[in-house]
Order: C-alpha cells, then sequence, then structure tokens
C-alpha cells in the first residue's frame, strides 16, 4: 500500500470521440472487447498499492457508475479503501467554467478529509501500464513540488494532438507546457499524470480562483512552474490516448499485434473489468478467425479477419469481417461484409448487408442502430 | 433469522474414477465447460432460485473447495441473512470426531445449522451434477402436493435405468416404490439426487436413521424406504432438460463436448439464467494470423496460433503455430507448443505438450494429468 490518493481526472471538454462521445464519457468508452477505457487507470492505481480512489465525472455518469459499482471488481474492499465518483453540486456559470479544477473546487472538503500524504492525479483517455509506486519514490527522491510523468511518442503529427507538451531541461526541470499540434512526430507528451503533496494540491485549487476560475487544472500547473520545482518522470511503457476516433480505431487495431499487447498487457500487472459472466467464446463449424481479440459470450460462425470482438457479439454463417471493431452484443446477420467499420454496441448489420469502409473513411454505425 | 428454504449441498466425494483429477481436489471443484467448476451448477441454480441460505458439506481433500465455496459474492449470494456456509465434519460435546459416514449423516451432523434458520423446507443437492434447475418451481409443485418429500426425476432409458436409483410411481406420480440401481427395472424414472424435504419431516427421520446402527446413513438406501414405509407422501417432480452426472474420464470429456452441439439443452449462454464462477482477470482471447479454429468453446486468455477442432479450452491456455488440438479438453493454463498433436485427450492444468509430440490417439480417452507424462518426442 502507498500512502496516496488516486484521483482519476477527466479529459478537457474540446475532447469528443465522434458518434460515441454522445453515449457516455471516454472513460466509460468499450476497449479492446472486455475492457472499458477506465479500467486501465483504475488497475495501474490498484497494482500500484492505492486503495482510496476519487473518479471525477463531468458529464453522462450513467455508463460509468455502472461499471464502477463498488469496485470489487477492481479488487478494493469497501472496508479498506473505496472508489468514489465526484460530481459538482453547483451548476457552473457557462462551459467555459465548466472544467476539472472547477470540479476539484467543488469537492475541496472530499480532498481535504483525506488522510493520505500525496495525490496521484491521473488521466481516464491515457491507456498505460505505470506503476504509480516508482513514481512516488522518484519524486521523494527528486525533491520535486510536483512531479509530472511524460513519455516519448514517434508519432506526433497523428497521435497526442492537442495533448500536452512538457520542455524540459537537463536537471529534469520543466519550463514550458505547450499543446501539441501536430509539427513534429517525435515529441515528449505528458501523460496528465501528476504527484505532489495533498497540502500543496489543496493549495493549488484554493488559490485557483483568484489566478483565473477559466484556468483548469494543466493552466495552474503552468502558472506556477516559475515558482514550484516542477520535474518530469519519463515512463518508458506502452502509451496511447484515446482522444479521436480514428486514434479510437487505430489503438484498438495496433494492439491485435502481438509485441505492442506485449507492451500493454504484463502478467503481474492485471488489467480488471467488471465480469459479465458470458460462457466462453463459441466457435461453429462454419467459424473462422484469424488475428482478432475476441471476448467472452460471442459466437462465431462466420469469417473473421483483424478484428476487435465486445462481448456477446453474434457472427451468422457466411460472413466476412475484416479490420472492424465490433463492440459488445453487436450482431451481423447472414451472409453480410463488414470493412473498416466501428459498430457502437447493440447495433445490427441484417441479413446480406454490406458496409465498406476504407483505411482512411471509418464507417461508425450508432448504437442499437439497424443496418 | 428465518428462511423459508435453505439449500444443502453434498459435496464430499472424491469421484474416484477421474483418476488423477481429483487426487487433490474433490469431484464438484473439477474444470467443466471451458470455465466453470461443477459446483457452479448447483450453487448457480440455488442462488438464481432465491435460496439465500446455503450449507456446502464438504470432505474428501477439501482444501481448494472449501476456499473455492466460501466466497459466496461469485453467486451474488453475499449479504445479509445470505450466504454460502462450508460445512465440513467436526468434533462435537459427548462425541469422538468423526468423518460424515453417508449422504443422511452428513445432513443430520448439520441438524445445528439448518436450525439457526428455522427452515420449513430443506432442499437437498449433490454438488457433481451438470444441469440448470429452477428450484423455487420445484418448491411450489411440492406445496402443492402437500408431500413430505419431493424428488426430481428424470426420464432413462430402460438399460441406464440399471445405474441409478429408480422411483416406481403410481398414476399421480406419487412414489410407491423406491430402487437403488435395480438389476430388472421396473419403471425408467431415475431418482436425480434433488430432494426437497418438509423439514420437520425430515428431522424426525433423520435423528431416528442416526441412533440405527445397523445403517448406512444413505438418503437413497435408508432414509427414502424409511418415509416409503412410514406412509409419508413422497411425490416425483418431472424434470425435462440437460441433466450430467459426470462420473468417469469419459463422461466428463462428453459432457464437455455436449457444448459443441449449438443446441444441447444447457444454453449457458442464457441471459435469464446464468451460470457464475470465479472471475480471474486475463485478456481478451488472442487469436493468431496463422490460428484454424472449428467447433470450439475457447474461454478468454487462451492465446491461439495453431489448429483447434472439436476442442474446449479453459481459460490462458496457448496453442502454438503449427500445434494441433482435436477433440480435447484443455484445463486453464495448458500449452501446446510448436508441431505438437493432441488428440482425444484431457489436459490438467497448467501442463506444457513439449514441441513435435503427439499425445493421444483415436481408441480412447486419456488423462493427462501429471507432469512429465508426456515426454518429448526425438
Amino acid at each position: 500500500m502507498i500512502n496516496a490518493l488516486g484521483i482519476v481526472n477527466f479529459p478537457n471538454n474540446a475532447v469528443k470521440i465522434r458518434g460515441m462521445s454522445d453515449y457516455r464519457t471516454i472513460a466509460a468508452m468499450s476497449f479492446l472487447g472486455r475492457y472499458r477505457i477506465i479500467d486501465f487507470v483504475l488497475s495501474n492505481m490498484v497494482n500500484s498499492g492505492i486503495t482510496n480512489i476519487e473518479v471525477m465525472v463531468r458529464e453522462q455518469p450513467r455508463s460509468l457508475v455502472e461499471h464502477l459499482g463498488s469496485g470489487t471488481q477492481y479488487n478494493i474492499n469497501p472496508k479498506h479503501g473505496g472508489i468514489q465518483m465526484l460530481y459538482p453540486d453547483h451548476q457552473a456559470v457557462s462551459d467555459a467554467y465548466y472544467h476539472d479544477m472547477f470540479l476539484m473546487n467543488e469537492n475541496l472538503e472530499v480532498f481535504r478529509g483525506s488522510k493520505r500524504k500525496y495525490v496521484v492525479i491521473a488521466q481516464s483517455y491515457m491507456v498505460c501500464s505505470i506503476d504509480f509506486g516508482d513514481v512516488i519514490k522518484a519524486h521523494e527522491e527528486s525533491g520535486a513540488d510536483i512531479t509530472c510523468v511524460y513519455s516519448e511518442s514517434k508519432r506526433g503529427k497523428v497521435s497526442f494532438i492537442g495533448c500536452k507538451m512538457p520542455k524540459i531541461d537537463k536537471y529534469g526541470r520543466i519550463h514550458e507546457i505547450n499543446n501539441n499540434v501536430g509539427y513534429d512526430n517525435k515529441i515528449n507528451v505528458l501523460t496528465e499524470t501528476y504527484v505532489m503533496k495533498r497540502e500543496l494540491f489543496l493549495d493549488l485549487i484554493e488559490k485557483s480562483y483568484e489566478i483565473s476560475p477559466l484556468f483548469n487544472f494543466i493552466d495552474i500547473i503552468k502558472h506556477h512552474l516559475g515558482t514550484l520545482n516542477v520535474r518530469g518522470y519519463k515512463y518508458e511503457g506502452y502509451l496511447s490516448c484515446v482522444n479521436t476516433l480514428e486514434e479510437y480505431y487505430r489503438i484498438n487495431m495496433e494492439l491485435l499485434n502481438p509485441e505492442v499487447f506485449a507492451q500493454l498487457f504484463k502478467k503481474e500487472w492485471p488489467i480488471y473489468t467488471k465480469t459479465n459472466d458470458s460462457p466462453p467464446a463459441f466457435y461453429s463449424s462454419t467459424g473462422h478467425a484469424k488475428n482478432c481479440l475476441i471476448a467472452n459470450g460471442c459466437i462465431i460462425e462466420g469469417d473473421l479477419q483483424n478484428c476487435i470482438l465486445g462481448r456477446g457479439v453474434v457472427v451468422e454463417k457466411g460472413c466476412v469481417i475484416k479490420n472492424a471493431l465490433l463492440l459488445p452484443n453487436t450482431y451481423i446477420g447472414p451472409y453480410s461484409h463488414v470493412e473498416y467499420a466501428i459498430l457502437d454496441k447493440h447495433a445490427r448489420v441484417e441479413n446480406q448487408k454490406d458496409i465498406i469502409g476504407s483505411k482512411d473513411k471509418l464507417i461508425y454505425i450508432k448504437r442499437r442502430d439497424r443496418v | 433469522m428465518k428462511t423459508e428454504m435453505l439449500a444443502m449441498i453434498l459435496a464430499g466425494g472424491r469421484g474416484t474414477r477421474l483418476l488423477d483429477l481429483t487426487n487433490k481436489v474433490a469431484k464438484p471443484a473439477v474444470y467443466y465447460g471451458g470455465k466453470y467448476r461443477i459446483v457452479d451448477f448447483p450453487l448457480s441454480n440455488a442462488a438464481n432460485s432465491g435460496i439465500d441460505v446455503i450449507g456446502v458439506l464438504t470432505q474428501y481433500e477439501s482444501i481448494q473447495l472449501n476456499a473455492y465455496v466460501s466466497q459466496g459474492a461469485r453467486w451474488g449470494l453475499e449479504g445479509r441473512d445470505k450466504g454460502v456456509f462450508v460445512l465440513p465434519p467436526r468434533e462435537k460435546d459427548n462425541t469422538t470426531f468423526g468423518v460424515y459416514k453417508g449422504t443422511a449423516d452428513a445432513i443430520y451432523q448439520n441438524i445445528d445449522f439448518m436450525d439457526m434458520y428455522d427452515p420449513e423446507y430443506v432442499l437437498i443437492l449433490s454438488g457433481d451434477h451438470i444441469y440448470k434447475m429452477n428450484y423455487d418451481k420445484m418448491l411450489d409443485f411440492h406445496k402443492e402436493q402437500n408431500a413430505d418429500v419431493t424428488i426430481a426425476g428424470l426420464e432413462v432409458t430402460f438399460e441406464e435405468a440399471k445405474r441409478f436409483g429408480i422411483m416406481n410411481t403410481d398414476a399421480n406420480d406419487r412414489i410407491v416404490e423406491f430402487e437403488e440401481k435395480p438389476a430388472h427395472p421396473k419403471n425408467n424414472l431415475a431418482s436425480m439426487g434433488i430432494y426437497i424435504f418438509t423439514y420437520k419431516a425430515l428431522k424426525k427421520a433423520l435423528t431416528l436413521d442416526a441412533a440405527n446402527e445397523k445403517s448406512s446413513h444413505d438418503f437413497g438406501k435408508n432414509i427414502i424406504p424409511y418415509m416409503l414405509n412410514n406412509n409419508k407422501k413422497i411425490v416425483a417432480y418431472r424434470f425435462k432438460g440437460y441433466w450430467k452426472d459426470v462420473g468417469t474420464i469419459d463422461s466428463l470429456w462428453q459432457a464437455n463436448m455436449d457444448l459443441l452441439d449449438g443446441d444441447n439443452g444447457l444454453n449457458l449462454a442464457d441471459e435469464t439464467w446464468k451460470i457464475y464462477t470465479e472471475d480471474i482477470p486475463t485478456t481478451p482471447q488472442v487469436i493468431g494470423p496463422k490460428a484454424k479454429i472449428k467447433r470450439s468453446y475457447i474461454n478468454q486468455g487462451c492465446v491461439i496460433d495453431g489448429t483447434i477442432e472439436n476442442s474446449v479450452l479453459f481459460r490462458d491456455c496457448v496453442v502454438r503455430k503449427g500445434a494441433k488440438v482435436i477433440d480435447s479438453v484443455l484445463f486453464p493454463e495448458v500449452v501446446v507448443e510448436e508441431g505438437a498433436v493432441v488428440k482425444n485427450c484431457i489436459i490438467a492444468e497448467g501442463l506444457v505438450i513439449p514441441k513435435e509430440a503427439e499425445v493421444g490417439d483415436r481408441s480412447e480417452i486419456k488423462l493427462i494429468a501429471k507432469k512429465g507424462q508426456v515426454q518429448k518426442n526425438d
């Protein structure tokens, strides 16, 4: 166990996944068939020994509340820790004022009431496997006021657009933080994970409105770069940021590559999620799958290539499905043809229909829609 | 605390004919169906039937079984005045320590437990049968019939009837005679080992039976015949559907293969009657570019790049490129290395089938349960 309160932050409101965001927050989106995106940050916290976790929810809480429950699926025992969702008590003046710092202010009492020495603030839409214990250790050793986790990316022109790029000097100190607008491929990008003493965190919240009520959390950090010792901690493992529909698709697909998969999933670092008690996947004598990730409860009677299937997906006889994401409980009727598509939950493709997108033009089918 | 009907699951048997599979675990804890342990079936059935209190009577090699069933939350059985309670034999005042001497004795030794919940009815189940059943409907039937005992029965062929307890019934399905494994069966209605007793009648019969030194303290051999002789009303409740007692390696294999028939009557995918089990975090199953899968049942966490036909694979199995798994059951974390061939086998948890090895043939179902049982084929 480590002496830290875990806080799961949400992406700022400019980040929307076309189509899918209409139904749920990014944190609650289905990922790799059997997970929700938030499972990664929560499992990282639990595996690191953090047992008290606050999940900040900006909007659309239903899907998230349903998924998180009491947190026992993350191995959190409510008597010795817990997982709690934080909402605002008041409405913000307008959308521009409704950001993470606003929600932190609204829940100041929760952070005051904690007995933990540190806070670990991490982002729900960043997919990685990181030991926060290592970050806290580095934080203690460096004597930093705030430690920001960052990682090196080679795909800054297409990925991590809008994410924060720190400028770090040779002593590891951060002097400047800028937005990634896609100029360079090789960039340093913040995972938006921060470690600091809880007292300092309270102080930042309390003074934030004096600086500006329009400043979100990262703006506040930037504001203090000159006065506080803000340092970088380099994370070396797998990292991706689910911030557009194209990235959502690409990240799911890149994990079909066993080498990439092995960077994210490690035996001693389990990723927890809510069980659905579905039976194993069933392949009939006409079913066929190649290069796929498949969740339990699926019934496969058609032909699958480079696909990711969520729980309870049914693929009927004679179908050909390639390069597609089939979210939980989608149905593909007999002799249909689907390529380069994302089918949201419970979508149905009835008999002998074709949905053919291309690499550059993905087709998204909305939740519960029938084709 | 009062509960209308509590369930007692008899889970003490070894299941000797399951050979090495039950060296260290009792039969109810044996794996089945790619994901489950056999005891998940009566536990899930009971939970789905609205039964809140379940005693599990364990005896033979019960460490794994006790640890497994004591986590009632798996079946949604945690909560106030609810739970799964593990009941192994124990020392009592004024007696020497005694193991459970028979099915009836096991229940008799736990009268105190049952009294705590003051039940009207007690459901007695066996921990080693695979089926789905709504015990609440059976209780309705028991009440309608105003019976002292209701026994669930399944129609079998007259040949099979020789292996079962057979219920000879009148026109109204009242049981007039009960024969254990008759050489010349008069009827084909087999007892499924599922009983609902009106508790008062059960307690009386058990107490008398316990005092009888000649009794073998068995429900089928002693309690039911005794109650019939005393004109108690015992009725048969006819069950239609999938039911399997997996006593042998062959029948365990066959029960797994039954799942590959789309319509086998068990329907594990039925959302309204889920079978619950242990939740172990694993990744989704990974199907590689060289994989060929036909007519199989594969659990999460498996990594498949070989050929799988007519097989059932538990979680986290690895089948490498060029390997073949045919007509087989792989328990969790089995690894089949490149080029190895597995045919007609049940492979126990965590075993590795080395490169190019060939295991099993057409003639019989082979159990591979020990490390080093399969040698490298040079």
